[in-house]
C-alpha cells in the first residue's frame, strides 16, 4: 500500500488525457521521478484497472514550512521530507503520484509552487504525444447541477450515484457602478445544494437577468456519492487545475477516475485544453492560500 | 554519476533575463539570389554591416513562439536549410492549435512575427510545412529552400489562395468628376481602395466592410461637393459656401492620407514577401500588416461596444423629455445617494440605459494605422498610434491603453454635437448660441429654487457652468468687487467656454476612459497616465491641470462630497506616485505633484470643485451597464476568471489561443499592469508587444 509522505495535504494535480499512446504518456511522467513505484488497483465502480506510481522527485528548494518527524507503520521515524545528496548537494523529497486509466494521466503533487515547477516539465516531457488536459466548464456544470447542487447518475456497474456540490467560489462584478464593493463569496460544506443559501447565491449565474451584477463560479468542489457515502471529491478552476485530498492508501485517487468519468456524462462540462492548466492558477491558489 | 530525471534545476538563472527577439534578414547578393540569416544580435549591427559591404538587407524581428517558463529560449540554429512562412491570419489561435500537433524538437524552430506572414517555421521540410499550414486554418504559405544559406528565387515555393471569383463591392466605384481638384483625390482614393480590398480580400476580410463604409462616406463628400459647387455663384453666399467646400476638400484629403497608410503599412509584407518593402525600415522584410490588423481590431472592439447605445440618439431622444434637477452651485455641489451599491435583487437601470433600445445606426470606423509624426492620435477618419509602440508597446508609455483615450474622443464628439449642435464643416461650434445663453442664465438665477429641467439642457448648462466656475477659480473675484446687480454677460460666458472648453472634453473623455475601459480601477489608472504623462511636455507645463485631471476622474461616482472626494483622490494618487517609483518608473514632476497635494492644496483644491462637479454629474447620465458589459465579456474571456481586474486576469506569454474571444481592453489592461508592477515574466519589450499584437490581432471582434 502506497502511504505518500504528504498524505495529510490536498495535492495539487491535473488530468492528462492522452491521445492513442497512454504507454509513452505514462512512461514520460514516470521517467521524470526518482524511485517510481508502481501499483495496479481495481476501481471499483467503473472495474478498470489503475496503475498508479508513487515516486519523488528531488529539489533543493524547500517547498514545505518546516520538517516534521512522522512515526511510520513499522514504528520507525523519519524525517518529512526526507533528504537525499546529489551531487555534493543537499536535495529535499517530495511525493509525486500518477495514476493512469485508460486515457487519462492524473498527476498531483503535494504542493501548489511545486506543481507550478513540476507540471511545466511534464509539459515538456509529453511533447510530440499529441496529449490534452481536461478541464470543466464550470458555469454550466453549475447550471446543470441547478439550485439543488445535485444531480442523480448511474455508475456503469448500474449503481445509483450522486454528485453534489462541495464548495463554491462566486466572484462578483458590478458593472453598473463600477464598485468593487462586493468581489467574493465563498461557501464550503459537504453538500451545499440542501442549504437555502447555496439556492439563493447560486441563482444569479442560472438566470443572470435577476441581478444588478455579474456573479460567476470560479472555483467548484464536487463529490461522488453511492448511498449517501462520499467516494471520491476534488475542487477544480475553470483552467483544469484541481485539488484532491487523497489519504493514505490513495483510494481516493483511485475513485477519481469514476468522478472524471460521471463528470463526462454530464453534456458539454468536460473540455480539452493544450494550455497548461497550472500556468494560469491563480484563483486556486489564492483558495488554498 | 546521478541522472537527471527526478531533480529539478534550481540554478539562479533569473527569468526572463535574456533576449528573446531574433531577426530574419535577407541581404541581395545577386539579381535573383539573396543570403538569408537568422541573428540573435542587435540590429543595428545587421544595418551596418549592410553599410560596410554595400547590400541591400531587408530584416524584420522573429519571436520564438513556444517559450518555456524559467528557461532561455532556444538557441537560433547552426544552420539554415529553409524558411517558411505561414500567413496565418489569427496566429495566436493557430499557435494553439499547432501545440498538440507538433514533435518534441519542432516547437523550437517556430516563430512568430507582426507581420502579415505571421508564423514562421526555420528548418522545416516543405511537406511538414504544408502539413502544419493546414493546421493552422489552412493559411497560405511562402517556402524558401536555401542552399548553403543562399535562396534562388525561382525555388521559393508557394501555397496561393483558391482561386475564387469573390463578388466585386459595388460601393467602392467612386464617381468620376469634373472639377481637376476633387479628381485628384477621387483618384488617390480609388487607387487605395483598390489595393486595399484586394489585400483584405486574403488578409482580413473582416475589413472589407469598412472600405465600403469609407466609399460610402466619399461618395457623399463629392456629391454634396458638387451640389455646392453649382451654386457657388450666389454671392450673399460665396464665403460660406467656400468654407463649406474647403471643410469637403479638408475631408477627403484626410481619408485619401488615411487610406494611404493602410496601404503602405497593412499590405506589405504580403506574399511574395521579396517583391516589396515595409515603410518601416526596421520591419522592412515582412512588415507590420499583424501589428495594423490588431492596431484595427482593438479600435473596432472599442467601436463595437459603444454602438450598442448611440450617445446621439439617448441625448436627442430620452434625455431630450425627461426631466432632472441639475444643481447650479458649484461651491455647494455635494455628490451623493445616486451612487448607492446597488441591492443585488434589483436591477435599477442607469439613465443612460433606460426607455428602450438606441443602437448606433451607421458609425464611420476609424482607419488605424501607426504614425512616426503623430503618435497617439484621433481624427474624424483616422486613429494612429505612435511608431515606438511597434518595439516597445509593452513599456506604459507607449501601451495601446492610450489609443483607448483617442478613441473616447470620438464618442465624446458625439456627445458635444448632440448637446450643443455642430456647424456643418463639422466643427463644433467655438462659442455658444444666444439661445444657449438665455437657457443657461435663467437656470443659474433660478438657483436658489431649482426646478427640474429637461436633460439635455441640463447637461449643456453644466458644462457651462463648468467652464465658467474654472474661469472663475483661476481668477478669483475680489469680496469687494462683488456687488449684486452684476449679472453674467454672453460675452464673459462665451469667453470661459472657449477657453475651457478643451478641458471639459478632456475630462468628460477622462471619465469614459476611467468608466468603461479601466473599469475604475483608481490605482491602475493613475499609475497608466502618470507613467505616460511623464514623457510628453504639456504636464510639465500645466501640472496642477492634469493633476487636477486625475484627481478628480478617480473622485467621480464616489458619492462624496468634494471635501471628502478630494481627500481620498489624494490618498489614491500618493499611493499610485509610491506605487510607480517602487517600480522603477521616476520622475522630477513628482516632486511639483506631490507640492499641489501638500504645500498648494488649497489652489489644486479650488480647481478640483468644478471639475469634481462636472466629472460626477456626467458619470451619472453617461455610466452605462449595457456597454460596459460589451467591453469586459467576463463570462466569455478566458484570461477574465469573474473579474474585470488587471490583477485577477491569467493571460500570459505561455498560454495560446483556442478559439475564445478575448477583451483586447481587459488583455491590454493586464498586460500594462504586470509592466508597471514589475511581474512581465521575461525583460524584453519587444517580444512582449509582439506577443501582444499577436494576441490582439487574432480576436474575432467583427460578429
Amino acid at each position: 500500500m502506497i502511504n505518500p509522505d504528504f498524505s495529510d495535504r490536498t495535492y495539487t494535480a491535473e488530468v492528462i488525457r492522452t491521445k492513442t499512446d497512454h504507454l509513452a504518456a505514462l512512461k514520460g511522467v514516470t521517467q521524470l521521478l526518482r524511485q517510481p513505484q508502481p501499483e495496479s488497483h481495481l476501481d471499483e465502480a467503473t472495474s478498470a484497472t489503475v496503475t498508479l506510481y508513487h515516486g519523488f522527485l528531488a529539489i533543493e528548494r524547500d517547498f514545505h514550512r518546516f520538517p516534521r518527524n512522522v512515526k511510520r507503520s513499522d514504528g520507525t521515524e523519519v524525517t518529512i521530507p526526507r533528504r537525499i545528496r546529489i551531487r555534493n548537494r543537499e536535495a529535499n523529497l517530495y511525493d509525486v503520484l500518477v495514476a493512469q486509466s485508460s486515457q487519462h494521466i492524473i498527476v498531483a503533487v503535494p504542493f501548489h509552487e511545486l506543481a507550478e515547477e513540476f507540471f511545466i516539465q511534464v509539459d515538456v516531457s509529453l511533447r510530440g504525444l499529441g496529449t490534452r488536459y481536461e478541464k470543466l466548464d464550470i458555469t454550466k456544470l453549475v447550471m446543470q447541477l441547478g439550485t439543488s447542487g445535485e444531480t442523480s447518475l448511474k455508475a456503469k456497474s448500474g449503481d445509483p450515484l450522486s454528485l453534489s456540490v462541495t464548495r463554491c467560489h462566486l466572484t462578483y462584478v458590478d458593472q453598473q457602478g463600477r464598485t468593487s464593493n462586493l468581489q467574493q463569496i465563498r461557501m464550503n460544506g459537504s453538500n451545499l445544494g440542501v442549504c437555502k443559501e447555496y439556492k439563493s447565491l447560486v441563482a444569479p449565474v442560472l438566470e443572470p437577468k435577476i441581478s444588478a451584477l455579474s456573479v460567476t463560479p470560479v472555483v467548484l468542489g464536487f463529490a461522488l456519492c453511492a448511498n449517501g457515502v462520499k467516494k471520491s471529491s476534488a475542487t477544480t478552476d475553470r483552467h483544469g487545475n484541481f485539488k484532491v485530498w487523497f489519504a493514505p492508501g490513495l483510494r481516493r485517487l483511485v475513485r477519481l477516475f469514476s468522478l472524471l468519468d460521471a463528470l463526462e456524462k454530464l453534456e458539454g462540462v468536460t473540455q480539452v485544453t493544450a494550455n497548461v492548466p497550472i500556468l494560469q492558477s491563480k484563483t486556486i491558489r489564492d483558495t488554498e492560500e | 554519476m546521478e541522472r537527471f530525471y527526478g531533480r529539478i534545476e534550481t540554478t539562479n538563472l533569473r527569468e526572463g533575463m535574456g533576449n528573446y527577439t531574433r531577426y530574419l534578414a535577407t541581404f541581395a547578393t545577386a539579381i535573383n539570389e539573396y543570403e538569408v540569416q537568422v541573428s540573435s544580435s542587435s540590429p543595428t549591427i545587421l544595418s551596418q554591416n549592410a553599410i560596410r559591404n554595400s547590400q541591400d538587407v531587408k530584416y524584420s524581428p522573429i519571436l520564438p513562439a513556444y517559450l518555456i517558463p524559467r528557461q532561455e529560449p532556444s538557441k537560433i540554429p547552426k544552420t539554415l536549410d529553409s524558411v517558411a512562412l505561414l500567413f496565418a491570419n489569427a496566429p495566436y489561435t493557430s499557435l494553439g492549435t499547432l501545440k498538440p500537433s507538433l514533435t518534441d524538437t519542432e516547437p523550437e524552430g517556430i516563430y512568430f512575427t507582426v507581420g502579415l506572414a505571421s508564423i514562421v517555421l526555420l528548418n522545416f521540410t516543405y511537406e511538414r510545412a504544408i502539413q502544419l499550414s493546414q493546421i493552422a486554418s489552412d493559411c497560405l504559405v511562402e517556402y524558401w529552400p536555401l542552399k548553403a544559406g543562399k535562396l534562388h528565387l525561382q525555388s521559393i515555393r508557394l501555397k496561393l489562395p483558391e482561386a475564387k471569383q469573390r463578388t466585386p463591392i459595388q460601393e467602392l466605384l467612386l464617381p468620376l468628376s469634373d472639377d481637376p481638384e476633387l479628381r485628384v483625390y477621387i483618384e488617390q482614393i480609388s487607387a487605395s481602395l483598390a489595393s486595399l480590398s484586394a489585400s483584405y480580400g486574403v488578409y482580413f476580410p473582416d475589413e472589407l466592410d469598412t472600405l465600403r463604409q469609407i466609399a460610402i462616406q466619399t461618395v457623399s463628400l463629392i456629391r454634396i461637393h458638387t451640389e455646392l459647387q453649382s451654386s457657388l455663384g450666389d454671392a450673399t453666399e460665396a464665403l460660406a459656401l467656400q468654407k463649406k467646400l474647403n471643410a469637403i476638400r479638408a475631408a477627403l484629403v484626410e481619408i485619401s492620407a488615411a487610406l494611404s497608410y493602410a496601404v503602405t503599412q497593412g499590405t506589405t509584407g504580403a506574399l511574395p514577401v521579396l517583391s516589396n518593402r515595409s515603410p518601416f525600415p526596421h520591419h522592412s522584410l515582412l512588415g507590420i500588416g499583424g501589428a495594423v490588423r490588431a492596431l484595427t481590431k482593438y479600435t473596432r472592439y472599442l467601436e463595437n461596444a459603444f454602438m450598442v447605445r448611440s450617445a446621439g440618439k439617448v441625448i436627442s431622444g430620452p434625455y431630450s423629455t425627461i426631466e432632472h434637477q441639475m444643481p447650479a452651485s458649484i461651491p455647494k455641489y455635494a455628490s451623493g445617494h445616486q451612487y448607492e451599491f446597488p441591492d443585488a435583487s434589483t436591477t435599477v437601470l442607469e439613465h443612460f440605459d433606460g426607455r428602450g433600445d438606441f443602437p448606433q445606426d451607421d458609425q464611420l470606423p476609424l482607419i488605424a494605422h501607426f504614425s512616426l509624426r503623430h503618435g497617439f492620435m484621433e481624427s474624424k477618419f483616422s486613429i494612429t498610434g505612435a511608431s515606438e509602440a511597434l518595439t516597445a508597446e509593452a513599456l506604459p508609455h507607449w501601451t495601446l491603453m492610450t489609443l483607448s483615450h483617442e478613441i473616447m474622443h470620438s464618442r465624446v464628439r458625439t456627445i458635444f454635437q448632440a448637446l450643443f449642435g455642430k456647424t456643418w464643416d463639422g466643427h463644433e461650434r467655438k462659442v455658444i448660441t444666444k439661445e444657449h445663453f438665455d437657457e443657461f442664465a435663467s437656470w443659474v438665477l433660478a438657483r436658489q429654487s431649482p426646478k427640474p429641467m429637461k436633460v439635455r439642457l441640463s447637461l449643456r448648462n453644466l458644462i457651462l457652468n463648468f467652464c465658467y466656475g474654472t474661469a472663475v477659480s483661476l481668477k478669483p473675484v475680489a469680496r469687494a468687487d462683488v456687488r449684486s446687480g452684476n449679472l453674467l454677460s454672453m460675452e464673459t460666458l462665451n469667453e470661459s467656454y472657449a477657453r475651457h472648453k478643451q478641458l471639459a472634453i478632456e475630462i468628460i473623455v477622462h471619465f469614459h476612459d476611467y468608466y468603461f475601459v479601466y473599469a475604475c480601477q483608481p490605482k491602475m489608472y493613475l499609475m497608466s497616465l502618470w507613467a505616460s504623462w511623464i514623457r510628453v511636455a504639456a504636464p510639465f507645463a500645466r501640472p496642477l491641470e492634469y493633476l487636477t485631471r486625475s484627481l478628480v476622474t478617480v473622485a467621480c461616482g464616489s458619492g462624496l462630497p468634494p471635501e471628502a472626494a478630494f481627500d481620498r483622490a489624494k490618498d489614491l494618487i500618493l499611493d499610485a506616485l509610491d506605487a510607480l517609483e517602487a517600480g522603477g518608473t521616476k520622475s522630477s514632476l513628482f516632486a511639483d505633484l506631490r507640492q499641489f497635494l501638500s504645500t498648494k492644496q488649497n489652489e489644486t483644491r479650488a480647481r478640483f470643485c468644478p471639475a469634481y462637479y462636472l466629472i460626477d454629474n456626467i458619470r451619472l447620465f453617461f455610466a452605462s451597464r449595457t456597454i460596459a458589459a460589451e467591453l469586459d465579456r467576463i463570462e466569455q474571456d478566458p484570461f477574465a476568471n469573474g473579474s474585470v481586474s488587471a490583477e485577477d486576469y491569467t493571460s500570459n506569454i505561455y498560454v495560446y489561443g483556442e478559439g475564445d474571444l478575448i477583451s483586447p481592453i481587459r488583455y491590454s489592461l493586464a498586460s500594462l499592469f504586470r509592466t508597471l508592477s514589475n511581474q512581465q515574466p521575461i525583460d524584453d519589450p519587444q517580444w512582449l508587444s509582439a506577443w501582444n499584437y499577436m494576441v490582439i490581432s487574432s480576436q474575432e471582434i467583427y460578429s
